[in-house]
């Protein structure tokens, strides 16, 4: 075991297995011992997930003070204790659980996406974002110096780069002036301190960069590697001295909050203080990604399976927040959006439903359905949470644990759902994770009680149809319509037109045309 | 650390002036989880270990490989592996020895042959002979670390690694013959492939003596003692054969044995093995301590009323109800 903290590196394996009875001996032990770590290029037959393990553990024991596992993971039982007059209950989790502050980021490095610090001045913001810049190989000053500081002066140009004087003056055309782009657009980290005091214009050039992965200048192109970004800000409502502009906002991948300080823990920081350290310049080289690597861990990462029962849940969740009865005559565009983009007011609709339990009826919760992007951004990181805990697979408690990071700024919360206003709710109008995880959990509860990993009529449509067209009869194609038509019919009958459903109908719908437009072309064949 | 840098002279000096906040922060940080680092010891290490190896580093590679050395010192001083206590003054010597004679090992990869160095002389330190695994390797010279790492393996398993064997052989079938030469200690000329194939079938056979064909059975070890004396049992063991392997049992804790010409390893086991135990078909020995194997009968008054033997082709082990050891025959 090493005896210089900031150099030790958790042993392998980071999430152990099972130990073998009997002792067979390989003569390469003899060079495994107190020395741990060696030299990264040599061929240590480590994983880099098991690398990117290791690089979680040694930020979270050496260089960022939080000693928080607010990502719960259990594996059988465990203890809960409740206190105060609020019955505020401490889990002990029972298996191995994480911090949010240090292992979104670090995930967000995995996955080049875009990761957003919100939190008090002093926090650990900027420090947890040049630690994934020294991860990614860059060095303390080089990363330091690449810092984008948003301030109210900040221009296009402060931001991007500017037109070479000389050229300026001397050029008859655009193609002739030489821009000098800024250093940190070349950069596979990219750090924007306190984007909400960037300028709304130079907000604009900034999501350019940050959707399109180019700058552009007097049409010059400048075309950006793929890069994870970490972005801060005081506050998470969007304010600041500007504004955030939307699609800025909406950018964001996840949203990380910067916890509080444990004061059990001065002494650490008292011997940061004395001995005027800084781990940042401490990261143990074994430990650092090569872009190589790192391009490797996201393809791996890729690779990891949704397994259909995780993905249908997930379907069932997101199919709760867009519709919106009264959002239009025809069903497709029954939605939330509809509304929005009609500049109506979504809670005079909303008091105007009826026939619906307005406190279990989800949707009713949020302002907003899940975007396209949303929704891609929540697939990757979920397989990235499980990549990170070394499985193959997607879990159901990966999803219930990334799910409200992801959706921290996607899902609009409707401040007056009846949900909300009960008593014991009220909390969850400060807290958005743990009220994400509520929706989370009241969802998948409402699957299990449609039991619908064995109730699901469009699945079983569904199954059918992507076996093909090709070589299906006219009369199959008839069985098939008939079918469908037979799920609308009984679904009419009475009931109510619940959020879950509508997805479901649609989807029939679509699955019908598919089917109509086969028979029509069957016919005109024949 | 400061006052160092006027005894330390040469390269290293230089670079201890060129980064000393660095290295005052690492040593100080280090001590404060670590009251006993002392640093005396330290300086002491630094001047008499350290900068003779950094002075014989190229100037493009030195820095590097200080800044390594430093690290590492202050990882193994803290737990006594180097310095002052030396419970394994082998580390020690590696250190002292070896690393100067090899500075293009140590500018290939320094931190991997450095830590590898390190571990196998721990581990040697354990359970096999580490000066004379010191002895030899200051003898050889290697063109780059995979072939110190490899040839650093078999002589592992001569310097008394047993259990080794089996991927020992099989790295020696993988490298030169030349290596395998130098690593086996025979004679230049020597037929590796016939020494190879005599050394697998038979774990007594001699590398040296190519024309032994001694069929006279030899009590070739006397594994181990009382745990009083040295050894590992508490009582006087029962042996037994089983899943390919010697188990021997004390009463209270299982060990696996594994024995041949270079030497005799014991590893404790975890759980008592509940396995049946294979039938003794390959040596017989009666109560007046004869033994019968392959035709061949011989009598070893000291092995009559054995409390327990076992076999497998090559090897018989034999306890005794009075005796803390095992006796090995073959």
């Amino acid at each position: 075991m090493t005896t210089d903290p900031y150099r030790k590196v958790s042993q392998s394996p980071t999430r152990p297995g099972q130990r073998s009875a009997r002792k067979t001996f390989d003569v390469a032990d003899l060079y495994r011992g107190p020395v741990t770590e060696l030299e990264a290029g040599t061929d240590r037959g480590i994983s880099l997930d098991e690398k990117l393990r290791q690089a979680y553990f040694w930020i979270v024991n050496h260089a960022i003070i939080s000693p928080y596992y607010d990502i719960e993971y259990y594996d059988g039982p465990y203890q809960t204790y409740t206190f105060g007059d609020r019955k505020s209950p401490l889990n002990l989790p029972s298996d191995q659980s994480y911090s949010s502050f240090v292992l979104l980021p670090i995930l967000n490095f995995a996955v080049q996406r875009r990761c957003l610090f919100v939190g008090g001045p002093g926090r650990g913001k900027t420090a947890s974002a040049v630690l994934m810049g020294v991860l990614a190989g860059y060095s303390v000053q080089d990363i330091r110096r690449a810092i984008q500081h948003g301030h109210p002066q900040m221009t296009i140009a402060d931001l991007l780069g500017n037109p070479l004087p000389a050229d300026m003056v001397k050029a008859e055309s655009m193609e002739n002036i030489r821009i000098a782009w800024r250093r940190w657009l070349g950069m596979r980290i990219k750090i924007i301190d306190e984007y909400n005091r960037i300028p709304t214009r130079t907000q604009s050039a900034l999501l350019t960069v940050m959707s399109d992965n180019y700058a552009e200048m007097l049409d010059h192109i400048y075309e950006c590697p793929p890069a994870a970004w970490y972005l801060t800000a005081n506050d998470d409502t969007g304010g600041g001295t500007y504004p955030v502009i939307e699609a800025l906002r909406d950018r964001i991948d996840v949203v990380v909050k910067a916890l509080h300080f444990n004061s059990r823990f001065l002494n650490e920081l008292l011997t940061r203080v004395e001995e005027e350290l800084r781990p940042e310049e401490l990261m143990p080289s074994q430990i650092i990604f090569t872009e190589e690597e790192t391009t490797l861990m996201y393809r791996e990462i890729l690779n990891v399976v949704i397994p259909p029962k995780i993905l249908r849940r997930l379907e069932f969740f997101t199919s709760q927040f867009e519709f919106c009865e009264s959002g239009g005559e025809q069903l497709e565009y029954k939605t939330k959006d509809t509304i929005k983009l009609a500049g109506e007011d979504l809670q005079r609709i909303f008091a105007m439903e009826t026939g619906k339990d307005k406190l279990k009826d989800l949707g009713l919760q949020t302002l907003n359905g899940m975007s396209v992007r949303a929704l891609l951004t929540a697939l990757v990181f979920v397989k990235a949470m499980a990549y990170f805990r070394g499985n193959k697979e997607v879990a159901l408690e990966d999803v219930r644990q990334i799910m409200p990071f992801v959706l921290h700024d996607k899902l609009v919360q409707n401040p007056e759902a009846p949900f909300l206003e009960v008593e014991e709710n009220k909390v969850f109008q400060v807290d958005r994770i743990g009220w994400l995880r509520r929706i989370f959990d009241l969802s998948c509860a409402e699957y299990d009680r449609l039991d619908l990993d064995h109730e699901d009529p469009v699945a079983e449509i569904s199954l059918v149809f992507d076996r093909g067209l090709e070589g299906v009869t006219d009369s199959e194609v008839r069985k098939q319509l008939s079918q469908i038509e037979h799920i609308l019919n009984e679904w009419s009958q009475g009931r109510k037109l619940y959020s879950h459903m509508f997805d479901d109908i649609l989807k029939l719908k679509y699955f019908h045309q598919r089917y109509t437009n086969y028979l029509k072309w069957l016919q005109w064949k024949a | 650390m400061a006052t160092m840098e006027g005894v330390i002279t040469g390269a290293f000096a230089r670079i201890l002036e060129v980064n000393r906040e660095r290295f005052n922060a690492k040593f100080a940080f280090s001590r404060h989880f670590l009251p006993g680092l002392d640093a005396d010891t330290f300086s002491h290490h630094l001047i008499h270990v350290v900068t003779p190896i950094v002075n014989k580093l190229s100037p493009e590679r030195a820095e590097m490989v200080a800044e390594i050395l430093f690290d590492l010192s202050l990882e193994l001083m803290g737990k006594d592996y180097l310095g002052k206590q030396r419970r394994y003054p082998a580390i020690h010597m590696g250190w002292e020895e070896l690393l100067p004679i090899f500075p293009h090992l140590l500018e290939q990869s320094p931190r991997y042959f450095i830590g590898a160095l390190t571990n196998a002389l721990y581990n040697l330190s354990q359970i096999g002979r580490p000066l004379e695994w010191l002895n030899i390797v200051k003898t050889m010279s290697f063109p780059d670390i995979t072939t110190f790492m490899d040839v650093g393996k078999i002589l592992a398993w001569r310097c008394g690694m047993a259990h080794y064997r089996e991927s020992a052989l099989a790295v020696c079938r993988s490298l030169n013959a030349t290596w395998v030469i130098q690593a086996l200690g025979v004679p230049e000329g020597s037929n590796v492939m016939h020494l190879l194939d005599r050394l697998t079938l038979d774990p007594w056979a001699s590398p040296i003596d190519e024309n032994g064909d001694d069929r006279a059975l030899h009590i070739v070890k006397k594994v181990s003692a009382f745990r009083g004396f040295g050894g590992v049992f508490m009582q006087p063991p029962t042996v037994r054969y089983l899943d390919g392997c010697f188990v021997v049992f004390d009463g209270n804790n299982s060990w696996q044995l594994h024995a041949d010409v270079f030497g005799a390893t014991l590893h404790r086991l975890d759980d008592i093995p509940t396995s049946k135990p294979s039938e003794n078909s390959y040596f017989h020995l009666d109560k007046n301590g004869t033994i019968t194997h392959q035709g061949i009968q011989q009598q070893f008054s000291c092995l009559a009323n054995a409390s327990s033997y076992a076999s497998n082709a090559t090897t018989l082990a034999v306890t005794l109800p009075l005796s803390h050891r095992v006796y090995l025959v073959g």
